[in-house]
């Protein structure tokens, strides 16, 4: 390439350059935002601003589940007992199925949506244990022993 | 029309006036109205250069905003930062003027001025929808941005009244013994030289550079003698202030669309916006605070919101929540001169600026107010997401504040009439000169400002 050529795209460099920073200041705050929009919202239930009769409702129903292959531990975590199964799930009931479905679980606990511990919430633990050692009360789960 | 600096004779000009964009260039246009003949002094040329600009407009940014932020909105080329705003139009409130040595009712018809100059009905400055219990529906003014550089605007450059000198940039101003009068200014010119010239009585001299660019001539002519130019208490470069917005903070889930709340088309193209009213803006700190309400599709996955809203049976309308806000004038938060200088000679500046808590705890409470009120008539419910406004602060490209407006010397840089206190023909116009920010857009107001000053030259 000879010293004109150079010239020529070393200004066009430039050009292209002084474009871009103009328009790219006006795209420089859409993208931000868009990115951050990519982002998982990870909230919990604190961060919603709700009423003193929302906050009733949700205990009463969003955590307990008509299920009658299980007898209901509110309140209660039932730590190990034979933990052989995890994941996440959107809801009580989905737990409860989950543990259902599979032969051998005997248990379950389900951590619900108002558990501190983020990584925690919305977690479904299966249990092998029959009668399990340790029964704890606990606000932040709910669990269930298959009938 | 544009001039060469070897040609002027300085004595003609009744005004000299420091930079091209809204400021100046309002300014410039109503002077010329009244036949004076002015100067116009432009550090950059007709287009955009990029080398220019980073050689001129670098600051070293420290805290919330850094480097990479201020040049962006300190352009240098003719129409200044007009090149590159976003449109948005707002004026400041009664409450956003508590502490300024002015009222709104003193820059009420300037607003209306304001409006017309800048392309829109003034009819918006005053439209306002009650939203909820304690807050207020108000929209931003959204339409074409008033680009000065453009071809559209090149008959203002050419009238004959009005001389612009490009590619060149005031690097000094002299004062004389009794700090009462500027009495010669000095010129890096087009051809790289240095050009004196003397300053009478009765020509003024109007800085309207820019929220850095004001600050650094008067904080450039400190010499070692000699104090910098109205900064005898060092109040120069402090009170600097940004608008923080925090992008997506909440999410505003209603039964019902906010158009039942929109302005009438009259008002043109808007951003729907609400904010807190007079008492709950006080309960909530003083520092007022606009949240954006941008229509979104639901995209969270939530066991809660069927729970919620399963008694609403028709859709929901979801709305992401932007918040605009206004920073606390915080003395520490400043422009200072540090090594270096411009290729003109002019000292180059570090800006630190730093939120402090009371700025982001505001938007928290506002917020929270925002939802107690939806909740309270089950118009709807709210979600707050508190990261964006620890981790994702981001700035409106707005810099205030730099040589406030103030009764006493002891603490701001210019009086009401935006004249330095004390020195009779320095003149300071532009954001820099707001003693607080508000959170609205500041063109509006840097405009209704320049109508003011043009109305007080005019009278004197």
């Amino acid at each position: 390439m000879n010293r004109r050529d150079f010239l020529f795209m070393f200004t066009g460099c430039i050009f292209g350059g002084a474009i871009a920073s103009t328009t790219g200041l006006g795209a420089y705050y859409y993208l931000r935002k868009r990115r951050y929009l990519m982002r998982e919202i990870d909230v919990g239930l604190d961060d919603w601003v709700l009423s003193d009769t929302d906050w009733e409702q949700l205990q009463s129903t969003n955590f307990f589940t008509q299920e009658t292959n299980f007898e209901m531990l509110s309140d209660t975590d039932l730590p190990g007992a034979g933990d052989y199964k995890s994941r996440r799930l959107g809801s009580l009931a989905e737990c409860a199925m989950f543990c259902e479905d599979d032969v051998d679980c005997s248990a379950f606990t389900y951590a619900k949506l108002s558990h501190p511990n983020k990584k925690k919430r919305n977690m479904c633990w299966l249990k092998k244990q029959k009668t399990p050692d340790n029964v704890i009360k606990s606000l932040h789960y709910v669990s269930g022993l298959k009938n | 029309m544009f001039v060469k600096s070897e040609e002027i004779q300085i004595e003609n000009y009744d005004y000299i006036i420091v930079g091209s964009g809204p400021a100046g260039a309002t300014l410039a246009k109503q002077l010329i109205n009244d036949n004076k003949l002015v100067l116009m002094i432009e550090t950059g040329g007709r287009e955009y250069d990029s080398y220019l600009q980073e050689a001129y407009s670098y600051v070293h940014g420290v805290g919330h905003y850094t480097t990479e932020h201020w040049p962006g909105h300190w352009i240098r080329a003719l129409g200044g930062t007009s090149a590159v705003w976003s449109g948005m139009v707002r004026p400041l409130t009664e409450r956003n003027l508590k502490t300024w040595p002015l009222f709104f009712k003193d820059l009420e018809p300037f607003y209306d001025d304001a409006s017309r100059l800048l392309g829109r009905n003034p009819e918006m400055t005053n439209f306002s929808r009650n939203f909820s219990q304690n807050f207020k529906f108000l929209p931003f003014s959204y339409e074409e941005p008033l680009r000065l550089g453009s071809e559209e605007n090149e008959t203002f450059w050419k009238t004959n009244k009005l001389h612009v000198l490009l590619n060149t940039t005031l690097t000094n101003l002299e004062i004389n013994d009794a700090k009462t009068l500027i009495t010669n200014i000095t010129l890096f010119t087009a051809s790289k030289q240095y050009r004196r010239f003397k300053i009478s009585t009765f020509q003024k001299v109007i800085l309207a550079a820019g929220g850095i660019g004001n600050a650094q001539i008067l904080m450039g002519s400190a010499k070692e003698h000699q104090k910098a130019i109205g900064n005898q208490y060092d109040q120069v470069g402090r009170y600097l202030m940004e608008h923080p917005h925090f992008f997506n903070c909440a999410k505003l889930f209603l039964r019902d669309p906010i158009t039942s709340f929109f302005p009438p088309k009259s008002f043109g193209d808007f951003i729907p916006a609400v904010s807190p009213d007079d008492d709950t803006y006080s309960k909530n700190g003083s520092l007022d605070v606009s949240f954006e309400l941008e229509v979104t599709e639901l995209d969270i996955n939530e066991p809660i919101i069927d729970h919620l809203f399963k008694k609403y049976h028709k859709k929901l309308s979801v709305y992401d929540v932007h918040a605009r806000s206004e920073m606390l004038a915080d003395p520490e938060n400043r422009l200072e001169v540090i090594h270096g200088r411009d290729p003109s000679g002019l000292p180059r500046l570090r800006a630190t600026c730093i939120l402090n808590a009371a700025d982001q705890r505001s938007i928290l409470r506002n917020l929270q107010s925002l939802g107690e009120n939806v909740h309270e008539n089950n118009f709807g419910r709210l979600l707050i997401i508190p990261e964006p406004i620890f981790d994702d602060v981001l700035g409106g490209g707005h810099i205030m504040g730099t040589t406030r407006m103030g009764d006493s010397p002891k603490n701001s840089v210019v009086d009401q009439n935006c004249r330095v206190h004390g020195i009779v023909n320095l003149y300071v116009l532009g954001s820099s000169v707001f003693r607080t920010g508000g959170y609205a857009n500041p063109t509006m107001t840097i405009v209704a400002l320049a109508c003011k000053l043009a109305e007080h030259l005019r009278s004197k």
